[in-house]
């Protein structure tokens, strides 16, 4: 009498990643899809009843037609019962992602959730009930009905939901698509599949959130795996095994420096994941000499070419020419008067073109160098 | 470097030329432009710089014309504090060989140490050309004719600057600086175009986040487009589920099938109600014409009674005019009696007072005839009378005017009369009784004297013959007085007259005889005004009145007074009034009569019409009677009338229904219902419509995938906005960067040419106080000349002054490469042949002051410029 299910939500499929230039970026957006296929592989292996889809499979209602296709081919692998609930991202509006996938023709096996009806696909052993979103936003609690939803005796109600649970989340100012945080318990829920926060969250009793397959933002949360879920039986705890399946690690390192850019340099080589998997946003403060940032930038360059995207913030950084800098420019001459006045521009907070004193030292040292290196 | 002594031997036109003790300071070579003395500074570059193996055009160019000979060239100088020894041969067994005081060398190794030496560069082949590799000697040593160009320092530039530097430092950097530079400047150049606009990389990826922009915008409205179509086929898919779940359609429909049928219904009575009226309008036709059949014979039968009645009158009326007319006619013929007996009473009035004014008239002519015959004797006496006085005058021809003329001749001849009895002799005679005297000839008066004024015979009875001889001068006095008294005797005798005396009486005749006349025509004037032929006339025309005979020859004339006129006057305008007034009673009369006569037969013709109309209705009347009789047409009425008020009932009740069903709401309701049905019908079809049409659009749309292209499009400009900021601050970097360094190395090199001005001023202090020249800090050559405030540009020069300054500069170039321990001399070939000569005295002056530290060559033709130089002249030939 048991149900097995896969929980997972937000695969938002179709999300461009324009801001990461070329082949990378390219391949952000294919993995998606590749990790739907995961998915699917996994249910398989694993022999679920289903996978529960808790919103925003897709980035939005305006995706390509060839991305929702191949999304359609990715679910193949697993030919279980698959619910998707329309989601902020992909609400069920007139006309959407749904209505244009129904018109290619979806296999049998495949179940939209675009109203709020019962689905029972299991013999009775379990009860479907889904709270689509049929606006991007919602003022109304769409699970309301769970209540006084219909469900055969002894059948599992699991609750499908996509929105934020009231005053539990953090960095949630929005009170839209709102879910009350004892929806589970009044509609005596087994289990609550939410979706919307893309890390993997406790947040109520039988309430949670899977979160996002696959990473899609530097945010320190637990993004990347999918729940496999298991419902022994009406009373039942709920048995939660977290499964990986994500690709990249998206990782965010922020370091300050002083003088020297070894720290830098460590926090990269001190990653754990295959660097050609990492997705690396690197904010660098403090201050460093020219000649180590020198090094720092050809550092750089090399870490650029073995991680997957690495995005450099060095807004914070501060060139500090420290006196052996300059001297190895030169000691006498016209380069030394320009120097010199290009350094009292980049010591004054109030000059006005302080920043492009600073840049300009960094450019006539790199020069110097060159020159020297011939 | 300091010459001692030169000497050239068959080289070019020079066979020998020795040139020696050539001192520090100044020294002048004097030669003619054929003598050699340019060729001479020739040999110089020649064997200093020429490898002495050289060949080809150089090796030519050496050879005296058409000859093949060696040339071969010595110079001693000084340098380093050493006497050097140096001798070329070309050509022909090239030699080379140095000597100085420590060493010998000879053939190439010659050539590497003067390089070393001299600090200038070998050609690599061919020959060696001054600006290139000569170093400084090319810049001191002044070719003859380019003393006013530009320096053409050349390779010289690089002993300049060493001398430089080592004099103010390295302030220029050195090669390291302008590496640095040249990579500053290659940087602003990749973002920067010459107009400071930028451009490459950078101004791509501008251009780049500009057409991202456009991108976006337009994705953002198709985005929008889109959704706006989504939120369309929602608000139209919940408007037809809203009819499906209200069966509006439905409703319409059913709606529509009751009104139809109420329509049916209140049709059917509508019918009903025409019907009715159709009806009524027949029944209400049968009475009116039931109504005019009677009405007509009611008028028959007054019309008959009226026609009898007026015939009757009619009759009655005829008689009594015919009555009347009787009387008036009676009455019109005793008014005209009367008339005619006042008409002829008005006539015998008439004839009376014709005989009377008949009587009088004649009685008036005879004495107006009388008084007229009267005057006209008068008048005719008088014209008598003036027409002989005329007469009279016209028989005078004397007028005043011929009397004065007269008189004028008379007065001349009793001038010449008594001049020529003044001169003639006067001869009285006094003869005794009876006896006669003739003078010449003829017979004389004796009691008057003869003047004689020429030889005249008097013959005196008696006595005989005598002449006498009158004095002379008197003849012509004669002659004048016998002209005289000729015009005199002429004139009278034209006038009709003897003489003066005569010719006056007859002018008094004359006068008298005019006044007559003038008398006599007035009184004819008095008695004929009109003229006497009219007054004739008028005698003529009474004679004729009175000889017609009289009317009434029994009227007296007495009898026929004016009172007895106007008593006749008066009786005939009485008659004739009376006449006036019977004829008008009379026309009165009978215009009445006539009236009356006129008045009877129109009423006996009305009343013969009426005894017609009489007879004709009489007889219609006993016609239509006998069709129908009169009780009979009132009893059709009454049953037309029945009918009629029957008919009218029906269509009330049919009305009444009518009205009682309501038709202006049924039509109304039905109205509205088929409106309503059409209305659902079509917003329903309108709805799947649209929403299928959506649908098609949303579906096309789709495949594009807006949506994601929007946020790729989003994303990709965020990041090349980000890499913009980048390459913004890199390409200000770059600028401030190059800007730095060119302006820094301006400023060193402002401080690089110092010493150059420095040299420079002294020498121009003599030549032009207040002057400086302007280099150029990279090639060292002149750019200008400031005087005062005032900068000319070098070319703008005049040639002497442009020679002038170039001197002065080379001088100043050379002090500066003797303070780097270079001392060179300096040649100057007729380096001033364009200057003026108190300007020349001056360069003399400038001259000498570099001569204090340098030597200095002056190769010229014209020795005499140079005299007065204070130098040793070496003159070549």
């Amino acid at each position: 009498m048991s149900f097995r299910f896969i929980h997972t939500a937000d695969w938002q499929v179709g999300k461009p990643f324009a801001h990461v230039a070329g082949d990378s970026g390219a391949e952000l957006r294919s993995q998606r899809i590749r990790t739907v296929q995961r998915i699917a592989e996994l249910a398989t292996r694993k022999g679920v009843d289903a996978v529960l889809v808790a919103g925003d499979a897709f980035d939005s209602n305006e995706v390509a037609d060839k991305t929702i296709y191949r999304t359609v081919e990715a679910l193949k692998p697993f030919g279980g019962t698959w619910v998707f609930l329309p989601g902020n991202h992909d609400a069920a509006l007139a006309h959407s992602v749904w209505t244009r996938a129904r018109t290619m023709g979806l296999p049998s096996n495949i179940v939209i959730a675009d109203r709020p009806e019962p689905i029972d696909r299991w013999d009775g052993r379990a009860t479907v009930l889904p709270a689509p979103l049929r606006r991007r936003r919602e003022v109304v609690d769409q699970t309301d009905w769970f209540d006084d939803a219909p469900s055969p005796d002894g059948s599992c109600r699991i609750g499908l939901a996509h929105g934020s649970v009231a005053g539990r989340l953090p960095d949630k100012g929005d009170s839209a698509n709102e879910i009350r945080d004892d929806r589970a318990e009044r509609a005596r829920l087994c289990y609550l599949a939410l979706g919307d926060w893309h890390g993997a969250l406790r947040i109520a009793p039988r309430t949670w959130y899977a979160g996002a397959p696959e990473p899609d933002r530097h945010k320190a949360n637990d993004a990347g795996n999918v729940h496999l879920v298991a419902i022994d039986g009406l009373g039942a705890p709920e048995r939660i095994e977290t499964i990986p399946v994500g690709h990249f690690a998206w990782t965010r390192l922020s370091v300050e420096l002083l003088g020297r850019c070894d720290k830098a340099i460590q926090a990269l080589e001190s990653l754990e994941a295959d660097p050609r998997a990492c997705v690396v946003a690197l904010s660098l403060r403090g201050s460093v000499t020219l000649s180590e940032r020198n090094r720092l930038e050809r550092a750089l360059a090399q870490w650029e070419a073995r991680l997957h995207h690495l995005d450099v913030d060095m807004s914070g950084l501060v060139d500090d020419p420290s006196a052996d800098d300059l001297d190895a420019l030169d000691t006498a001459g016209f380069v030394r008067l320009a120097v010199d006045r290009l350094r009292a521009k980049a010591q004054d907070p109030a000059d006005p073109e302080q920043a492009a004193a600073r840049m300009a030292l960094r450019m006539i040292y790199l020069d110097h160098l060159r020159n020297r290196e011939g | 470097m300091q010459l001692r002594r030169i000497e050239v031997r068959d080289f070019r036109k020079l066979q020998h030329v020795v040139v020696e003790d050539l001192r520090d300071g100044l020294n002048v070579v004097v030669g003619d432009n054929e003598a050699g003395k340019s060729t001479l500074l020739a040999a110089l570059r020649t064997v200093l710089f020429e490898r002495h193996r050289i060949g080809g055009k150089v090796a030519q160019g050496m050879m005296p014309f058409g000859q093949t000979v060696r040339p071969e060239i010595r110079l001693d100088f000084d340098l380093g504090g050493e006497r050097w020894r140096l001798r070329k041969a070309f050509c022909q067994k090239p030699e080379a060989e140095l000597e100085g005081s420590r060493e010998r060398l000879t053939g190439d190794a010659v050539e590497e140490r003067l390089a070393e030496l001299l600090g200038f560069t070998p050609p690599g082949a061919g020959g060696s050309k001054p600006a290139e590799h000569q170093g400084a000697y090319g810049l001191l040593w002044v070719q003859q004719g380019t003393a006013h160009e530009s320096l053409g320092v050349g390779a010289g530039r690089d002993s300049i600057a060493s001398a430089l530097e080592t004099e103010v430092g390295q302030v220029l950097g050195g090669e390291r600086g302008r590496a640095l530079l040249s990579a500053a400047e290659k940087r602003r150049q990749d973002f920067w175009t010459k107009l400071d606009k930028p451009r490459g990389a950078w101004k791509d990826l501008r251009d780049e986040v500009e057409a991202l922009e456009t991108e976006r915008a337009e994705l953002v409205r198709r985005f929008e487009a889109h959704d706006g179509k989504v939120s369309e086929l929602a608000s139209r898919q919940d408007a037809l589920a809203r009819h499906a779940h209200e069966d509006s359609l439905g409703q319409a429909q059913r709606d529509l099938g009751a009104a139809r049928r109420a329509m049916a219904e209140a049709e059917r009575l509508d019918q009903g109600l025409r019907e009715a009226e159709t009806r009524g309008k027949l029944a209400s036709a049968a009475r009116d014409a039931a109504l005019d059949r009677r009405n007509a014979r009611l008028a028959l039968i007054r019309r008959a009674e009226e026609a009898a009645r007026a015939w009757n009158h009619a009759q009655v009326e005829s008689r009594s005019v015919a009555g009347l007319l009787a009387a008036q006619a009676a009455a019109s013929e005793k008014q005209a009696q009367r008339l005619r007996g006042l008409r002829e009473e008005l006539v015998s009035a008439g004839a009376q007072v014709g005989h009377l004014e008949q009587a009088l008239r004649r009685g008036r002519a005879r004495e107006d005839l009388r008084r007229l015959e009267t005057q006209l004797s008068g008048a005719e006496e008088a014209d008598r009378l003036r027409r002989e006085a005329l007469n009279v005058v016209r028989s005078i021809r004397i007028t005043p005017a011929t009397l004065r003329e007269i008189e004028g001749l008379q007065q001349r001849l009793d001038r010449a009369t008594a001049q020529r009895q003044a001169a003639s002799v006067r001869i009285d005679f006094t003869p005794e009784q009876g006896r006669r005297a003739q003078v010449d000839g003829r017979a004389h008066d004796p009691a008057t004297p003869v003047w004689l004024s020429q030889d005249s015979d008097l013959t005196l009875e008696g006595y005989g013959r005598l002449r006498v001889h009158p004095g002379g001068g008197a003849r012509d006095l004669v002659q004048q007085s016998e002209e005289a008294e000729r015009v005199l005797m002429e004139r009278l005798h034209a006038d009709g007259v003897a003489d003066l005396a005569q010719a006056r009486s007859e002018l008094q005749r004359r006068l008298a005889g005019e006044q007559e006349a003038q008398a006599q025509l007035r009184l004819i004037e008095a008695l004929a005004p009109q003229g006497l032929d009219a007054l004739r006339q008028e005698v003529e025309s009474q004679r004729a009145l009175l000889a017609q005979p009289n009317a009434d020859p029994n009227l007296s004339t007495k009898a026929s007074s004016e009172a007895a006129l106007d008593a006749a006057r008066l009786t005939q305008r009485s008659a004739s009034q009376a006449v006036e007034a019977a004829e008008a009673e009379a026309g009165q009369a009978e215009a009445t009569r006539v009236a009356t006569d006129r008045e009877l037969a129109t009423l006996e013709g009305r009343a013969a019409g009426l005894a017609r109309d009489n007879e004709a209705l009489a007889r219609e009347l006993i016609e239509v009677r006998s069709a129908a009789a009169d009780e009979a047409l009132d009893r059709v009425l009454g049953q037309a009338e029945a009918e009629l008020r029957e008919a009218q009932a029906e269509v009330a009740r049919a009305r009444a229904a009518l009205d009682a069903s309501d038709p202006e709401i049924v039509r109304l309701e039905l109205r509205r219902a088929e409106k309503a049905e059409e209305a659902i019908r079509a917003d329903i079809d309108r709805l799947t419509r649209g929403k299928r049409d959506l649908e098609v659009e949303l579906s096309a749309l789709g495949r594009e995938g807006v949506g994601e292209a929007l946020a790729e499009a989003e994303g990709k400009l965020e990041l090349r906005r980000r890499q913009l900021l980048e390459r913004g601050h890199e390409a200000e970097a770059s600028r401030l960067l190059h800007e730095a360094l060119t302006g820094a190395q301006r400023e060193s090199k402002d401080r690089w040419l110092g010493p150059v001005r420095e040299r420079v001023r002294p020498y121009l202090r003599i030549l032009q106080p207040d002057a400086d020249v302007v280099l150029n800090e990279t090639t060292l050559e002149i750019e200008g000349f400031r005087r005062g405030d005032r900068e000319e540009a070098f070319h703008d020069l005049s040639i002497g002054a442009r020679e002038q300054v170039a001197v002065i500069t080379r001088l100043a170039l050379a002090d500066i490469l003797r303070g780097s321990n270079r001392p060179s001399a300096v040649i100057l070939d007729d380096a001033l042949v364009n200057t003026d000569e108190g300007r020349l005295a001056r360069m003399h002056l400038v001259l000498h002051k570099a001569a204090e530290n340098l030597q200095v060559l002056v190769l010229t033709c014209r020795e005499r410029d140079f005299r007065q130089l204070g130098a040793p002249v070496t003159r070549i030939r």
